[in-house]
């Protein structure tokens, strides 16, 4: 059920990590994707699996919270790891059966895979689960924002995201409404092959789109008749503000960097 | 069609912090041909209880029979039950989908596996009785007014032919004469005979006019049942529910406490007119 | 019944001859002329397609009309900027309640119009925070839209709009998706702000009892204004309201069945008026 799923989820807590700014938080993750790569080695992985399993006690949500976002995730991670695994060439043959070759360079790939995406989905959940739609929305808006000067549409994008995550919830609600309007009429969503599957789900998907245009030009003039014109010129309620604690927290993403690229021997 | 409610409760995602108890014990029984009004508040159970009837919703505790086959067994078809028990959302305009208006009346009893003739006819009938002209069955839905679109959504439901028809806020959004209309529509469609009609609403006018028993949620439970004069008796409690009393029903309340006779049943202005007449001139009969 | 403070010399909205059309050739106004005064409650009635929704946009400059004026606070919107201006003084609130929350924090959408204006982070939070406790909604700052009642996310959404102190607020239709208490919770909102706080509201709505607390109604009818007066006025032409496809509440019905039978009871618009005029016939 979607209710068990907290993969992606906001989690509203008084961590240190909560306080952070998202800017911050953004800038952190794209250095722990960074490490995640750049580490090429089991004890690459383990510096930056150490440095998740800490980050996650700060949070007061503990690694097992995280653990247990992998699982909508894990049939992803079974695939790449099989795929890794008998389709890399070269090094030497561990089993051989008929057009089924494993070799050692293909388990230790496929292993790395598994790895990374596990770290990967870790590591992001921090992100989502300790900062609220808005303050993320706000972050890459702001982080994006001197981009702006050359055209690119940082509050277009930031407003669209966010109106987006307001409207989720009203769109799940009105499609299992339609849903159910639909069977009682006699309409089967849950049988037959996929085609017909498919099919079933015309009577749904119409009326969704149709309603969700609707709401779309109503949403557009009354954001118009609250005085919206585009990014320009926009105060916000919530400034962000860095804070010391944000260096702290950025010094150590630096410092599991450079260790992470030691072991590479790259420094 | 008799349908049978017995000791129902349902619960809203059992287990998490949004458990919500929209049904607590429910009991009542309505008979084959009855026109019922199911009054409630936002969040009261009316509109839990009606998707009971057709087995959108099942019951947690407790069960529900429609002509004393129970909806819990595994052997009832769903399908059979759908096709005997018809259910109207609230604002039903929104399930429209089909390029005509012929093909979405059409969708419902083509899913009920009739021959074209059979469905072409129902179609027919379905708009005749919703009041579509038939000119207006090749037209895309999306292009009639909502008035019309609510029309032909009813019809979508009324052409499987069930026994029972139930309508959640069939008046909800339209003005008063699309309204009056609109109830005007659903009392015909009772009077042809031979189907029970479940009105859910929170208008109180509405129901007043229209149906001979009103039965009336709070809280996840029956709180009143019974005609039209004996609910408006209760009008203090109704207001405590968030509910209105129609204004001839309450002036005739307020008028018997003031020693005026007033004889029950009154809530037209015609009638009661003529009540207060007969009061202020001295020929009192009660 | 209580007026609010009204005040016939000064004029806050004036439209002259405005007529809109559609770009599908759909005349929605043809021409219509009247006066809004500040600090009154001006009801506009009529059925679905009269006119009465399009006047409404008409008035914030969600539409500019195809012929005519209309000036308020002395603005007349010519482009985008005095439709800018208009809007700053002049709010609106729409019938769907879903569809003009824009954020996902109750508190944030309070903000987003003074956020539009360029208001300062400071001031923000303070008005905000007053519009919030105005609307009786403080408890719910930091909820999601998406939790709250019908009745509520209007009144988040009127928070949203008096957060910007406006003069004037049209409300198109803001309770015909609300069930009673929904409504009822709302129209106390609306009346607290016309009475205390000096709005000038403007109530569009097909629904009579809404429309018999308002200083003033305007009846639309095909574009047109058909009917003008106090309620009292307009509602005892019941036979006209009924061929405009409205319906005169109950308790004017009833009086005027009274009067054909002879009784002579006054002007009466609730049941509580009715009840003491008959009492006092009685005795």
């Amino acid at each position: 059920m979607l209710k068990n799923v907290t993969l992606g989820q906001f989690f509203p807590g008084n961590s240190v990590i909560h306080k952070l700014d998202p800017r911050t938080k953004l800038l952190m993750t794209v250095g722990l994707i960074a490490a995640v790569f750049m580490a090429g080695s089991f004890t690459g992985y383990v510096l930056v699996f150490a440095y998740i399993f800490m980050a996650a006690s700060i949070t007061g949500f503990g690694i097992r919270f995280l653990v247990r976002g992998i699982k909508p995730i894990l049939t992803i991670v079974g695939i790449t790891f099989f795929l890794n695994m008998f389709f890399t060439s070269g090094g030497e043959a561990l089993i051989e059966w008929k057009f089924i070759r494993i070799t050692d360079v293909g388990l230790k790939n496929a292993a790395y895979m598994a790895i990374r995406l596990v770290l990967l989905v870790l590591g992001t959940q921090l992100l989502t689960l300790t900062t609220s739609p808005i303050a993320l929305t706000d972050g890459i808006e702001r982080l994006f924002h001197p981009l702006a000067k050359i055209g690119f549409p940082a509050h277009e994008l930031a407003m669209l995201m966010s109106i987006a995550l307001r409207f989720i919830p009203t769109l799940l609600e009105e499609a299992d409404k339609i849903m159910r309007a639909q069977m009682a009429r006699g309409a089967d969503f849950e049988s037959g092959n996929l085609l017909n599957r498919a099919k079933a789900m015309v009577p749904l998907m119409v009326p969704l789109f149709v309603s969700a245009f609707r709401r779309a030009d109503e949403l557009a003039l009354a954001m118009e008749a609250r005085c919206y014109r585009g990014g320009a010129g926009r105060t916000r309620m919530k400034v962000l503000k860095y804070a010391r604690i944000d260096l702290y927290a950025a010094g150590s993403m630096l410092l599991l960097f450079a260790v992470v690229l030691a072991t590479r021997g790259l420094i | 069609m008799s349908i049978e409610v017995v000791n129902a409760t349902y619960i809203y995602m059992p287990g998490t912090p949004f458990e919500l108890k929209a049904l607590d014990g429910v009991s009542l029984r309505i008979e084959d041909g009855e026109f019922v009004g199911l009054i409630g508040h936002t969040g009261s159970g009316k509109s839990t209880l009606a998707q009971h009837f057709n087995a959108l919703l099942k019951p947690s505790l407790g069960s529900v029979y429609v002509n004393a086959l129970n909806l819990n067994d595994k052997d009832t078809s769903l399908k059979q039950v759908r096709r005997e028990v018809g259910l109207v959302f609230q604002y039903p305009e929104y399930q429209l989908f089909e390029e005509t208006v012929r093909k979405d009346i059409a969708f419902g009893p083509a899913n009920l596996g009739l021959s074209e003739e059979q469905i072409e006819a129902r179609v027919l009938e379905a708009a005749q009785i919703v009041g579509i002209p038939e000119d207006m069955l090749d037209k895309s839905p999306f292009e009639l007014s909502g008035g019309q679109k609510r029309r032909v959504a009813i019809a979508g439901v009324i052409a499987m032919r069930p026994q029972v028809l139930v309508l959640d806020e069939p008046a909800a959004g339209l003005d008063p004469r699309g309204r009056t209309e609109m109830l005007e529509m659903v009392r015909n469609y009772h009077a042809r005979g031979g189907v029970t009609v479940i009105m859910v609403s929170h208008s109180m006018d509405d129901v007043a006019r229209l149906c001979s028993r009103i039965i009336v949620m709070n809280r996840g439970v029956v709180a009143l049942d019974g005609t039209p004069r004996e609910v408006f008796a209760h009008g203090d409690e109704l207001k405590a529910m968030g509910l209105g009393v129609p204004a001839c029903a309450e002036l005739s309340n307020r008028l018997r406490q003031k020693g005026f006779c007033i004889p029950d049943g009154v809530f037209s202005p015609d009638e009661l007119a003529e009540a207060i007449r007969n009061n202020l001139k001295g020929d009192c009969h009660a | 019944m209580i007026y609010s403070v009204m005040d016939k010399k000064n004029v806050v909205i004036r439209t002259d001859n405005v007529k809109y059309a559609y770009e599908d050739g759909h005349d929605a106004v043809r021409g219509v002329s009247f006066e809004v005064y500040k600090g009154e409650f001006l009801a506009i009635l009529g059925h679905n397609g009269s006119g009465k929704s399009t006047l409404a946009k008409l008035i914030n400059a969600l539409f500019l009309p195809s012929e005519g004026e209309i000036s308020v606070n002395g603005i007349v919107a010519k482009n985008e900027d005095e439709a800018f201006e208009v809007r700053r003084h002049c709010g609106m609130v729409f019938q769907n309640p879903d569809n003009q929350i824009v954020a996902t924090v109750v508190e944030e959408d309070v903000a987003f119009g003074l956020e539009n204006m360029g208001v300062s982070s400071e001031e923000i939070r303070i008005r905000v925070d007053a519009a919030l406790k105005n609307v009786g909604m403080e408890k719910f700052a930091m909820s999601a839209p998406h939790m709250l009642s019908g009745g509520q996310k209007q009144r988040v959404a009127i928070a949203g709009v008096i957060a910007m102190r406006p003069d004037i607020i049209v409300f198109d239709e803001a309770t015909a998706m609300l069930d009673p208490s929904g409504r009822a919770e709302v129209m106390r909102v609306v009346q607290d702000l016309n009475q205390n706080s000096g709005v000038t509201v403007i109530w569009i709505t097909h629904f009579m009892e809404e429309a018999a607390l308002a200083d003033r109604v305007l009846v639309m009818d095909a574009g047109l204004i058909a009917m003008e007066g106090t309620p009292m006025q307009v509602f005892s032409q019941v036979d006209t309201i009924r061929n405009l496809g409205l319906e005169a509440p109950e308790m004017i019905i009833l009086a005027n069945k009274l009067r054909a039978h002879g009784i002579d009871v006054k002007d009466v618009m609730t049941v509580d008026e009715m009840a003491v005029e008959l009492c006092r016939l009685k005795s």
